[in-house]
């Protein structure tokens, strides 16, 4: 696992380096009102004119003593940016990933057991405006009617009046998660103002990501639906509902719940535009942010992180697979 | 079970119609205020630094302005300079300013508290001053002291050492009984308005050593020198007097200020305002129409949709002193440069020294078609400022001409060039702008057509690259032809002549103008005292910028600002050229419906 971050972010880094001093300076610099000593003395500064494995090996000490080094697009230093933008990711994703695994296992399933009727074809098109409509669209089409014309789940993460208790000094903040916070708070206010503020962007998730899952499930459930012991159990008189629940729908899950692995990842990283058009500073906004204006320090402590969320949600895959089903576990 | 998430979703969602639908409420009658009590400002970005040694950017200063103060400041009627945490003006009639313009005097405003209690005296004044210049960053706003104090523009050596003592800096400003001191290199016509901005800010002397800060002796300077970004002392704290205290910066999100109750001036009527982040348009479009924001940011692109909205006003036709054109690049470096092509004048790219012909110039000049840029690209948020000094700054001569559009012109220069051969061979060469800045496109692009017009051999193209794309081919003056922004430290003509035509400024360096006469009348118009030859220098300059071809300088500003309606003024709306921005002016909003 070690060795495969290291391999990434010395893959990433090699690519930055691909990038003349010229151009990694820009982080630092906004507007054209800089002369050529000046960026001379920036790129002299921050040592970006040292050879590629002086400045990784900077990097990696760095990494190493715990510190990440400076984020310039968030101004402030990367381990303070994490801890300010992940909670919001993390938040959402936690509220958005069950959400979007329920509806899209139960809609393939109800797909596959009623194959070829109105609800399989309804479910398809919920699957085909699911995949195609893009994020920036339907996020803006969610926000102006809720929100723009009902004055409903306004952008942001809380409420003015929500942001001042929590900065007041008297909300403690054990987890950075603004719903258990609130809870442990037991401030039930705090927890539905936050909460108010996830639902557009949680259900435009929804809407977006549970498409792939439902035909996944879809498929997958038809082809266990095929299956022997399936047949076996209706012909010993077993409820159909029994069946599809218990014996078709588990085994159609594997390969769900890889891709449930992979989206769960792929969420942390690739929420940049819900994050966007909802006003949510979180990890994804940040890290587009940080790509366009090469903040390299950002952009490090990200691949590395986002490295790690793969490589752990493939081992919770793992440990699923051998849950649902008995004979990888017995293998 | 379907039936029973069903019932949940459906019971969730009327309760929270039922109990969250104020907006529906609304859309029947008037908007009532949100947030009576806070003035909430949407924007792009955030302050990059709450230092005043380092802060040199207008997000900054936006927050800054509101926390600090300086010596003097602008009125807000008048435009002139006024007192703020001085006493009095200095002048030669009250014996501030000596009679060779060099030496000024400021007695300090008594009964002045910073936020945390501590009293202003002439001591914080004087540290603060040489602390920025100890501290001193890279790319900072450093140098307008260096230039007022020392006639350097900056306070290094091109080896990095420095070049004047911390004794030297105190030698410069000092305390003297109860007045602050400021020894001036040359007679400056502007040192009081370089004294105005964020950059001259006053800190609690000893509030800031306790935090860490510049201990006030030569042996600590190395220490506080040209910190690391984010690392400055002062980066996200704060200590002023200004009429509102820092709240909160959350980073990413929101700068909080809420009112400082013992302001030695007007209390503001506003109690707490948000500077807050909201990168995307139509979000913020939104905010802004619900009443969540009071102020929005607006480009000019999005002025028409806005003024069909309700609940708004808007203050229009507001004169910024800035600058917007482009800059022809006279030793092209042609090395590996895709933009020149074959690097010669072969019909297939352009030599190095292109531009370096007048007649180029000129060819490129009167082809520009100002009208269709303020029209069809400027979208209305332009004017004409016809060389680099904008107007509504002192000197701007408005009987200075821009080279016609005429295309003929044109032509007949084309034809001269190079003895005749870029008319014959044509040329191949590629512009390009930084991304996402569509006027700065446009402006090309039409230029780029009207030459290609002339001639089929012509063959211009125009593409948008990264900003550090842009960046660093501009370092390495491999853009054939760049634009050009300039927005003033100081409201003087000396701040823009100097980055549009000194040898040593920004744009003039890079695009390798150098011309004597030039460099002779910047200076001239710098340190001359009498308006008279300011005036005379200025409008030379302006005539020369035509005449040579230097540049194009195609833009100065008109802003609007949007409000809600239930956003009022004391004294009703005043704009301040020197300090454009709304939130700067906190203080003298009204918010109530």
């Amino acid at each position: 696992m070690v060795l495969i971050l290291v391999g990434v972010t010395v893959i990433v880094f090699s690519i930055m380096m691909l990038l003349p001093p010229g151009q990694r300076v820009s982080v630092y610099v906004q507007d054209e009102r800089v002369n050529n000593q000046q960026l001379e003395a920036l790129i002299e500064k921050y040592g970006l004119d040292d050879p590629a494995p002086v400045q990784y090996w900077r990097w990696i000490k760095g990494v190493f003593r715990g510190d990440f080094g400076y984020s310039v697009v968030a101004v402030t230093p990367v381990i303070e940016a994490f801890k300010n933008y992940f909670p919001v990711t993390l938040e959402l994703v936690l509220i958005a990933t069950p959400l979007i695994i329920m509806t899209g296992v139960w809609l393939g399933t109800k797909a596959a057991t009623n194959k070829d009727t109105a609800i399989d074809h309804g479910t398809r098109i919920f699957a085909i405006v699911g995949y195609s409509l893009p994020t920036f669209w339907l996020g803006l089409m969610l926000l102006m009617v809720f929100y723009g014309l009902f004055g409903l789940f306004p952008p942001g993460v809380l409420s003015n009046e929500g942001r001042d208790v929590l900065y007041s000094g008297d909300f403690q903040r054990y987890t950075r998660l603004l719903l258990i916070d609130s809870i442990l708070n037991w401030r039930w206010d705090m927890f539905w103002d936050a909460l108010y503020h996830l639902i557009l962007p949680a259900f435009n998730l929804v809407l977006l990501s549970s498409a792939m899952i439902l035909r996944l499930t879809r498929s997958s459930m038809l082809d266990s639906l095929g299956q022997d012991y399936i047949r076996t159990a209706l012909a010993k008189g077993a409820s159909k509902n029994l069946i599809e629940r218990k014996h078709a729908r588990r085994n159609a899950l594997i390969p769900v719940i890889t891709v449930s692995g992979l989206l769960f990842a792929g969420l942390m990283a690739g929420m940049v535009i819900t994050e966007t058009i909802f006003n949510r500073p979180g990890i994804g906004l940040w890290m587009a942010d940080a790509a366009l204006r090469l903040d390299v320090s950002a952009i490090m402590f990200n691949v590395l992180f986002l490295s790690g969320v793969y490589v752990v949600m493939n081992l919770v895959v793992d440990v699923l697979y051998a849950y649902v089903d008995p004979r990888i576990r017995l293998s | 079970m379907v039936k029973k998430i069903l019932t949940v979703l459906l019971t969730f969602a009327l309760v929270a119609t039922s109990v969250f639908a104020n907006g529906e409420k609304e859309a029947a009658g008037p908007m009532q205020v949100k947030n009576p009590d806070t003035f909430v400002y949407g924007t792009i970005g955030e302050p990059a630094t709450l230092d005043p040694a380092v802060a040199y950017d207008s997000s900054s200063g936006d927050v800054m302005t509101n926390v600090m103060e300086t010596l003097v400041t602008w009125d807000r009627d008048t435009g002139v300079i006024i007192p703020a945490l001085a006493e009095e003006l200095p002048t030669m009639e009250n014996g501030g300013i000596s009679a060779d313009g060099m030496t000024y005097r400021f007695k300090v405003r008594k009964g002045v508290k910073f936020h945390q209690g501590g009293e202003l005296t002439p001591e914080d004044v004087a540290y603060s001053i040489q602390r920025n210049m100890v501290v001193d960053v890279d790319h900072g706003p450093q140098w307008m002291h260096w230039m007022v104090f020392f006639g350097e523009n900056t306070g290094l050596n091109d080896d990095g050492s420095h070049k004047f003592s911390v004794e030297e800096i105190q030698s410069k400003i000092f305390v003297d009984g109860d007045e602050v001191v400021f020894k001036l290199a040359h007679p400056s016509p502007f040192f009081l308005a370089i004294m105005t901005g964020y950059w001259s800010m006053i800190l609690d002397k000893e509030w800031c050593m306790e935090q860490g800060g510049w201990d006030g002796t030569p042996a600590d300077r190395e220490r506080v020198f040209n910190p690391p970004t984010g690392e400055e002392l002062l980066f996200d704290i704060n200590n002023g007097t200004g009429p509102y205290k820092l709240a909160r910066w959350v980073k990413g999100e929101e700068v909080v200020l809420e009112r400082n109750e013992e302001y030695w001036g007007d209390k503001p009527a506003i109690a707490n305002a948000i500077y807050k982040k909201v990168d995307e348009w139509s979000t913020r479009k939104l905010m802004f129409l619900q009443g969540d924001l009071d102020y929005a940011y607006i480009e000019p692109v999005y002025w028409d949709e806005m003024e069909k909205e309700e609940g708004l006003v808007w203050y229009d036709k507001l004169p910024r002193i800035t600058i917007t054109g482009l800059m022809f690049q006279q030793a092209i470096n042609n090395v590996d440069n895709p933009l020149t092509f074959s690097g010669q004048l072969d019909g297939q790219g352009v030599p190095s020294d292109f531009f370096a012909d007048k007649d180029v110039r000129l060819g490129f000049m009167y082809a520009w078609n100002e009208d269709v840029f303020l029209n069809d690209i400027g979208n209305g948020a332009y004017r004409d400022p016809v060389g680099p000094i904008p107007y509504g700054l002192q000197f701007k001569d408005g009987d200075v001409k821009r080279l016609p559009n005429d295309l003929a012109k044109a032509e007949e220069h084309f034809k001269k060039a190079f003895g005749g051969q870029v008319w014959e061979k044509g040329f191949k060469v590629e512009l390009t702008y930084n991304e996402g800045n569509e006027v700065r496109g446009g402006a090309m692009r039409m230029l780029a057509e009207a030459v290609n017009s002339l001639n089929d051999k012509f063959d211009i193209s125009v593409r948008s690259v990264p900003w550090a794309e842009f960046l660093d081919a501009n370092k390495a003056r491999r853009l054939p032809i760049f634009s050009i922004g300039w927005a003033p430290d100081y409201p003087d003509p000396d701040n823009f002549v100097d980055p549009f035509m000194f040898s040593e400024g920004y744009f003039a360096s890079r695009g390798s103008y150098s011309n004597p006469e030039v460099d002779e009348l910047v200076l001239k118009g710098r340190y001359a005292t009498d308006d008279a030859t300011r005036a005379e220098v200025y409008k030379r300059l302006e005539e020369i910028y035509v005449e040579d071809a230097v540049g194009l300088c195609y833009g100065q500003a008109i802003d609007r600002h949007w409000t809600r309606d239930w956003i009022n003024w004391k004294g009703g709306f005043y704009f301040q050229p020197e300090n454009d921005q709304l939130f700067n002016r906190l203080r003298d909003l009204i918010k109530e419906q």
